[in-house]
């Protein structure tokens, strides 16, 4: 009791109350610091890099079968369609465009903004032009 | 004095009861969230690890370049870039379960290794479907799979190696 006057001498009128304010200022301040670092970190974590690598390998692999079996190389474009439909696992969606020579070909229609993945391969068309092939693969 | 006493008392025991409740909900979603963290990153090394397996795989013909069960140092099992060729195949099935983990460097992880047709049908070489290791079971929670498009002669088939622990 003696201390607390003795205090009280120092903190007169309300100005318990506002160090009481800084105090609950302060350790929210920290607490929302800590939970959108949090927030943040688990948001980061969620795009996976491993199904970006995965989508990379998809459009190389379907993009090098296709110039292996020569259906790059003939332009052929409802081949090529075809045989992407047929090893486009479910859940991914793809468009290319071609770029050969003074030949364009590009099917590109709703490119979703949502993770996309693009590359390019570069081949040699029936007239040994050397030609261009661009892809965006996304998750549908 | 007392009363003023008892206030300062109740203020305490109230701000420690608070501050013992938020520390436990940070202390409980911290833990589950740390856990599920860890989980992911497991996961996502396996499948880099995976990756590199299968691009080792499907775009080079392993060392030395005519590899069998008995010398093989690196498995590839193409002829040329995402070429298969039937004789690394069959070398392929020949080397042992664990040899083959050893040589994958994934030691702790189980595999299985498998091609298949764009519809999922198995295919044979040599009079024998190309499958490896034991088909992973329902129960594995943390199952990663990489599937690769190849050339087998003239057809696109599918490559599957899929891992977990």
């Amino acid at each position: 009791m003696e201390l607390t006057k003795w205090f009280s001498k120092f903190l007169p009128g309300n100005k318990r109350a506002i160090i009481f304010l800084v105090d609950i200022m302060i350790a929210l301040f920290i607490v929302v610091l800590i939970l959108s670092f949090s927030v943040f970190s688990i948001s980061r974590s969620e795009t996976s890099p491993s199904s970006k690598l995965q989508a990379h390998r998809l459009g190389q692999d379907i993009f090098a079968v296709l110039d292996y079996t020569d259906s790059l190389r003939t332009f052929d474009q409802i081949t090529i369609r075809s045989t992407i439909d047929t090893l486009l696992p479910l859940g991914y969606s793809l468009d290319f465009t071609i770029i050969c020579n003074n030949r364009v070909y590009d099917s590109r229609q709703d490119v979703s903004s949502d993770f996309v993945f693009s590359g390019e391969r570069v081949f040699i068309d029936e007239y040994f032009h050397a030609c261009m092939v661009r892809y965006w693969i996304w998750l549908a | 004095m007392y009363r003023k006493g008892q206030l300062f008392s109740l203020d305490f025991i109230g701000s420690v009861v608070v501050f013992v409740l938020i520390l436990t909900g940070i202390i409980f979603f911290w833990n589950i969230y740390t856990s599920r963290f860890n989980a992911q990153l497991e996961r996502e090394t396996l499948t880099f690890q995976l990756v590199k397996i299968s691009d080792l795989l499907v775009e080079n013909p392993g060392i030395p370049t005519q590899w069998n069960e008995t010398n093989v140092e690196v498995i590839g099992l193409v002829s040329s870039d995402r070429k298969l060729q039937v004789d690394k195949l069959s070398s392929f099935m020949n080397v042992t379960y664990d040899k083959t983990k050893t040589l994958f460097n994934i030691d702790q992880y189980d595999f299985y290794f498998r091609i298949v047709d764009v519809n999922g049908a198995f295919i044979k070489a040599n009079g024998q479907f190309i499958e490896k290791g034991a088909f992973p079971g329902t129960a594995e929670e943390s199952i990663v799979t990489i599937r690769r498009i190849v050339l087998y002669g003239t057809h696109k088939v599918v490559l599957e190696i899929s891992a977990w622990k």
